[in-house]
């Protein structure tokens, strides 16, 4: 696997499973799959009875309004749950599309069996407790972003929460990243235009800010962009 | 698919874009241009800056230019719309106008009655003037 992809030893990096919980992973990471971009994992208003863990790729979590425009409220990467609540009866609230080709393991065997027996999984009932967490934390920063920010704060606070997400997972060498996003998506994720989002990005190239080559970012000095990103908090992590 | 480069022209200053956008055709890059300075009015505006003096010099791949759009070119798309705002027109309260339609009503049916009550009254006199025509002949 390339280093943008995940499997089962980078995802129970620093964890500790129980043998129950091992076999259960081994189980379900026996069988990838893969998705090619532009299909749909999930519809919105339909049950969530699929979760998905992925491995690479990137999905979007969209929703539409009637004339065509498209908002992204989430973007799920390697290491993330997709089409998942931990309530069994729980719906879909937007579209899951795949942005790039997606590689992913089903994951239903796990939260049936967390949600049966959370005793035998303590471990992946943690992570995924946690993974509900940090979405809705993501939430609530994204709606800071689109609500309140100017454009190039949006695009700051939006780098430095995708390079922590891929940190987290060791996907994030030399304090840089995957970028497979184009600046329409990027448009529609952001709430700005595309033009918009090209003169965005450059701004912070010359600023020094972000460095955009060979489909990734590198972030040379956090902490200066954390400070164009006014935030206080880092994004996307739980207070 | 082609790429489009949107060079940023802010009074003396002018900014090369060397990263470029991807649209379908001219028309979809002029679109792509009107829509950025819609989004960027506000920005530089909250950054007291001057739109009117900001414009895009749209090039294609070989460096030629397309067009220019000033940002000027968004307000003058708002002119003369039919639907532009107007000043608001006041308007009497609801209960208002009932009570005023109840006091129309009433005056022209007393006005009836008393168009009625003359003509009776006249219609009286009419019968006993012939009457006395009658005992007259």
């Amino acid at each position: 696997m390339s280093r943008d992809s995940l499997d089962l030893e980078g995802v129970l990096r620093d964890a500790k499973p129980s043998l129950h919980e091992a076999e259960l992973l081994e189980r379900c990471f026996a069988h990838t799959l893969t998705a090619e971009a532009g299909r749909e994992l999930q519809v919105a208003g339909s049950p969530l009875s699929r979760p998905k863990m992925i491995l690479s790729g990137w999905v979007g979590l969209a929703r539409f309004l009637d004339d065509g425009r498209r908002q992204f409220m989430d973007l799920h990467i390697a290491g993330d749950f997709t089409a998942f609540r931990l309530r069994s009866d729980a719906h879909a609230q937007a579209y899951a599309i795949c942005l790039t080709p997606v590689q992913y393991v089903e994951v239903a065997e796990i939260l049936h069996g967390v949600n049966a027996q959370p005793g035998l999984y303590p471990g992946l009932l943690a992570k995924m407790r946690a993974s509900e967490e940090e979405q809705r934390a993501r939430l609530f920063d994204h709606i800071l972003r689109v609500g309140r920010m100017l454009a190039h704060e949006r695009l700051a606070h939006f780098a430095l929460e995708l390079y922590r997400r891929h940190e987290r997972v060791g996907l994030a060498t030399a304090q840089s990243f995957p970028m497979p996003l184009t600046q329409e998506v990027l448009g529609d994720v952001l709430g700005l235009s595309t033009v918009h989002i090209n003169r965005t990005l450059q701004q912070l190239r010359r600023e020094g800010l972000l460095k955009t080559a060979n489909g990734r970012w590198q972030i040379p000095n956090i902490e200066a962009l954390r400070a164009v990103a006014a935030e206080t908090r880092e994004p996307g992590s739980i207070s | 698919m082609a790429t489009f480069f949107f060079n940023f022209r802010q009074g003396k200053f002018y900014q090369v874009d060397d990263l470029g956008c991807e649209f379908e055709s001219v028309e979809d890059a002029y679109l792509g241009a009107f829509s950025a300075a819609q989004d960027m009015w506000r920005e530089l505006l909250i950054k007291r800056q001057n739109p009117l003096l900001c414009a895009f010099d749209v090039m294609d791949e070989e460096g030629r230019h397309l067009f220019t759009l000033p940002f000027v070119e968004v307000l003058d798309a708002c002119r003369g719309r039919e639907d532009a705002p107007r000043p608001p027109v006041p308007h009497r309260h609801v209960l208002q106008q009932t009570l005023d339609h109840q006091a129309n009503a009433v005056r022209v049916m007393l006005g009836v009655s008393s168009t009625v009550a003359d003509a009776k009254a006249t219609l009286r006199e009419a019968w006993n003037l012939l009457d006395q025509v009658a005992k007259l002949t």
